[in-house]
């Protein structure tokens, strides 16, 4: 077992009263990167606030390898905490050139040792031929190097990402997912990542810890936030989907677009119980028919897939992703159906 | 690394995490306090008046004077609102031949002192001026009257309306085009969309213009005195030069600060509520230029006239008075001496106001609360108080406790800054405005102290805006009047007491001569400004 980096306990800030983050409580374990997936205003950018050192908590603790930060009477600054953050908007000091900038953390080290550190750092986020130039005069995935740069030169004990890829263009998004990844798995250095886009979160992390007003709602490897996620709104951050009203009968989950294998999310559940249902947009056939019985509501053709929200006889929507050539029209009838062969059991989530 | 006990910590130096280090908080409350000094003063000081100068406070003359000062404040305020808008959007929004030229000439009158102005008006319109010697011949042997309120009011619209114009320019060119563009698209034509879209959001940008000129025209002194039309300011002057009970003037600037609150409480309510910032994070355009076409010979013409006016007469004049000062022999070497005195407690004045800026405004920007906005709102009280207002409080303070300071240039330093300390803490304010709070906080992360952090991140990005502060300090002390006659130590001359003492005597050739070089040293920060303006529009058409 890698030994823990980051530890929060029971942390809580208020603002006005009400916690923006709640009880959030987790590890980060060494050269394990961590996705905090929540939509804004979910308080998942003050929690890495908190971690950083620039607020600090109304209640819990913070340790960093075993040392208390922040805590009822501790509260170490920022600049003693070596925990390296990359903002949203990056920060780059604009009167400071590209090796100004990224050695700024060195300040304590010799000249000679600060030298080869840059270059080292240069050359891994290959920013090599740019060192003299301002923040202005560089793209947008050059500057998010050169704060990528900054972050790690100083070899922090973890980094912390705000939403570091939110201001590139998406062609250039998965490019530098690619390489943040590798360079931080290739130095074994832990993070902390806040996105509020699923594909990112699933795509970088091992972990993930979704986020709804300040609580952490579950905290599980991608995979099971996907397949087996422990409550609805979890169900909805991990991907689309929809909940269609079903009851137990002989191991299956009876529904308007059919009998369904189910897996319960919460233990046994009984004979004829009333359960809501996760269904995923690409779950279902929908064949254009007549006389219905559900109606095509609306149809966006992607390109790749058309989506086309279904409204069943019972009055509920799904969304379904449907090959690109589907043949259902825009206000005719179809029919819905499970895709054949499927092996994959729903999630039901019983009342409570 | 060390972890810190914080409330032990927060307890000693005053500070916690999320407030202000002590190396903000402290001086930032001796600015603050230093402020209030001058009304503190003013107030005891009416407080223990004697029953005499009280009653001198409630008699007619008070109201002729109430009167008299009302009536110039509204006339120069619609004045120069009747000039700045125009002149504005001309130099702005349209393809006005020679726009640039225009665009500079409109904004200098700032640099001619407004008792400049009106010894060169009252020499050239005046009774036997210029103007009327030159018409003679034609049988001209009297021209309207240029004393008392017209030559008051003309004089100080013409000189106070650039503080208007700078102010709509500034906003107008940060205006988003594209609000503008929705309007069209929805229908409304150029006017229509000018008046409905573009000036309502210029609205805040016109009264915080209109209050300067306003707060300016009630503390001037040089005009309304040259021109003889006693306002307040030159009444409370007159008080405290002839009367021994000095505590009647006192009582009769405490009416003074009385009107300045409800100018400033005027504004706040033109203000109003809206919201006037740009929502969208839409990157901004260059504006429509609009094509005047036949309309640009009258536009030609306004701009011509109000140059001509504002500075064509006066530099024909002072040029005139020059020469023959020069050839009766007036003497110029006091001009060296008065040179070195203006610029030497200016630029202190600048240096400390600018320095003295950077705390406060760190406070303000960085740390809002209950004290930084209380901080703040004293800190502007400079803006609001004339200066003859100031100097008195000051004279009265010095005279009974603080002895050394009196008749030094030390206790005249002290006016300047508390009078013009708003615009350097107005420049300083904006520059840290623009300066992200993450880039201070990622050097943090990156293990640099708060004091490192401020000298090595925030103060070198917000040098320009703190030299701009600097500037405009320079400049408005260079030609400040009533309190450097108040506070300047005897026979401490500066070019703003030269030109003052030769013109009130009429002696017009010997003002010449200390007249031009203030124009011309005052011209070099606002250089300076001017090319900061141009600069940062440049930068956003990028």
């Amino acid at each position: 077992m890698e030994y823990p980096v980051i530890e929060c306990r029971d942390l809580t800030k208020r603002r006005g009263g009400a916690p923006v983050v709640d009880r959030v409580s987790f590890i980060l374990r060494q050269g394990e990167i961590l996705s905090i997936l929540g939509p804004s205003g979910c308080g998942k950018t003050t929690m890495l606030r908190l971690l950083a050192g620039f607020e600090s908590p109304d209640e819990g603790e913070i340790s960093i390898q075993g040392r208390t930060v922040s805590g009822s009477s501790v509260h170490v600054s920022p600049n003693h905490r070596n925990v390296g953050m990359v903002f949203q908007e990056y920060a780059l000091f604009p009167h400071k050139t590209v090796a100004e900038n990224i050695t700024f953390g060195l300040h304590k080290l010799e000249p000679r040792e600060r030298e080869s550190r840059l270059a080292e750092v240069i050359g891994l986020v290959k920013l090599a031929g740019l060192e003299g130039r301002y923040p202005y005069e560089l793209s947008g995935g050059q500057q998010q190097r050169v704060a990528l740069a900054r972050t790690i030169a100083p070899r922090p004990v973890a980094a912390l990402l705000d939403e570091p890829f939110s201001n590139l263009d998406p062609g250039m998004r998965r490019e530098m997912r690619l390489e943040l990844v590798s360079i931080l798995r290739g130095n074994g250095i832990a993070a902390i990542f806040v996105t509020h886009d699923r594909e990112e979160a699933f795509a970088i992390a091992n972990r993930i810890g979704v986020m709804i007003d300040g609580r952490l709602e579950q905290m599980a490897a991608p995979e099971v936030i996907y397949h087996a996620p422990a409550t609805p709104f979890t169900a909805r951050m991990a991907g689309t989907g929809d909940f269609i009203p079903a009851e137990i009968h002989d191991g299956l989950a009876v529904t308007e677009v059919g009998d369904l294998p189910f897996i319960s999310n919460n233990g046994a559940i009984e004979e004829g119980a009333r359960v809501t249902l996760l269904v995923r947009p690409d779950d279902f056939q929908v064949a254009p028919r007549e006389d219905g019985p559900s109606i095509v509501r609306a149809r966006e053709f992607l390109g790749d897939a058309t989506v086309l929200d279904v409204e069943t006889p019972s009055g509920a929507v799904l969304r379904c992703r449907q090959p690109s050539h589907s043949a259902a029209g825009l206000g005719l009838g179809a029919h819905v159906a499970l895709v054949p062969e499927t092996t994959r059991a729903f999630l039901a989530f019983s009342a409570s | 690394m060390q972890a810190v006990s914080r409330p032990l910590i927060a307890r000693v130096v005053g500070a916690s995490s999320s407030g202000a280090p002590l190396v903000v908080q402290a001086p930032s409350v001796l600015v603050g306090l230093a402020m209030l000094l001058p009304l503190a003063y003013l107030l005891m000081r009416s407080a223990g008046a004697s029953d005499e100068a009280w009653g001198l406070l409630f008699r007619a003359e008070t109201v002729q004077t109430l009167g008299r000062t009302m009536l110039l404040i509204v006339t120069v305020t619609l004045g120069s609102l009747a000039l700045a808008v125009p002149l504005a959007w001309l130099t702005v929004r349209t393809d006005l031949p020679l726009r640039r030229v225009w665009s500079a000439l409109a904004a200098l009158p700032l640099v001619i002192p407004t008792y400049v102005g009106a010894f060169l008006f009252i020499s050239a319109l005046g009774p036997r001026g210029l103007i009327q010697q030159a018409l003679a011949p034609l049988g001209v042997d009297r021209l309207p009257d240029i004393y008392g309120f017209p030559g008051a009011a003309l004089t100080l619209t013409l000189f106070s309306y650039p503080y208007l114009l700078l102010t709509i320019r500034g906003a107008w060119s940060s205006l988003d085009p594209a609000t503008e563009d929705a309007a069209r698209s929805l229908g409304h034509g150029t006017r229509s969309s000018l008046l409905r879209v573009t000036l309502p959001q210029l609205r805040p940008a016109i009264a915080a213009g209109s209050l300067l000129v306003a707060l300016y025209t009630l503390s001037d002194f040089g005009a309304v005195s040259l021109m003889r039309y006693p306002t307040f300011t030159w009444v409370i002057f007159q008080q405290y030069e002839s009367s021994f009970d000095r505590s009647a003037a006192a009582a009769l600037s405490l009416v003074v600060v009385g009107m300045a609150l409800v100018i400033l409480l005027m504004e706040s309510r033109t203000r109003g509520r809206r919201s006037y910032y740009r929502t969208g994070a839409g990157a901004s355009r260059a504006p429509r230029v609009l094509q005047l076409g036949r309309w640009k010979w009258p536009a030609l013409l306004l701009c011509a006239a109000v140059a001509a006016l504002s500075l064509g007469l006066p530099t024909v004049v002072l040029a005139q008075w020059l020469i023959r000062g020069v050839l009766s022999g007036e003497p110029l070497l006091f001009l060296l001496s008065a040179t070195w005195n203006s610029a030497l407690v200016s630029g202190l004045a600048g240096i400390a106001a600018a320095a003295l800026s950077i705390p406060l405004a760190a406070l303000i920007v960085r740390y809002p609360g209950y004290l930084s906005r209380l901080l703040e709102r004293v800190a502007f009280t400079g803006y609001a108080l004339p200066g003859v207002v100031v100097a008195l409080a000051l004279v009265f303070f010095g005279a009974n406790y603080a002895r050394p300071l009196y008749q030094t240039i030390w206790l005249l330093l002290f006016a300047y800054v508390v009078l013009f300390f708003p615009a350097a803490l107005g420049a300083t304010r904006a520059a840290l405005h623009q300066v992200s709070p993450r880039l201070e906080e990622a050097a943090r992360g990156l293990g640099w102290n708060p004091s490192q952090v401020m000298r090595s991140i925030t103060v070198p990005l917000a040098r320009p805006g703190v030299l701009m502060g600097a500037a405009l300090v320079f400049l408005v002390s260079m030609k400040e009047l009533p309190a450097t006659l108040l506070l300047g130590p005897l026979g401490f001359e500066t070019l703003a007491t030269a030109v003052w003492s030769a013109s009130s005597e009429a002696f017009f050739a010997r003002a010449a001569a200390p007249a031009l070089t203030l124009i011309l040293i005052s011209s070099a920060p606002m250089a300076f400004l001017v090319a900061r303006e141009r600069r940062s529009s440049y930068l956003k058409a990028e």
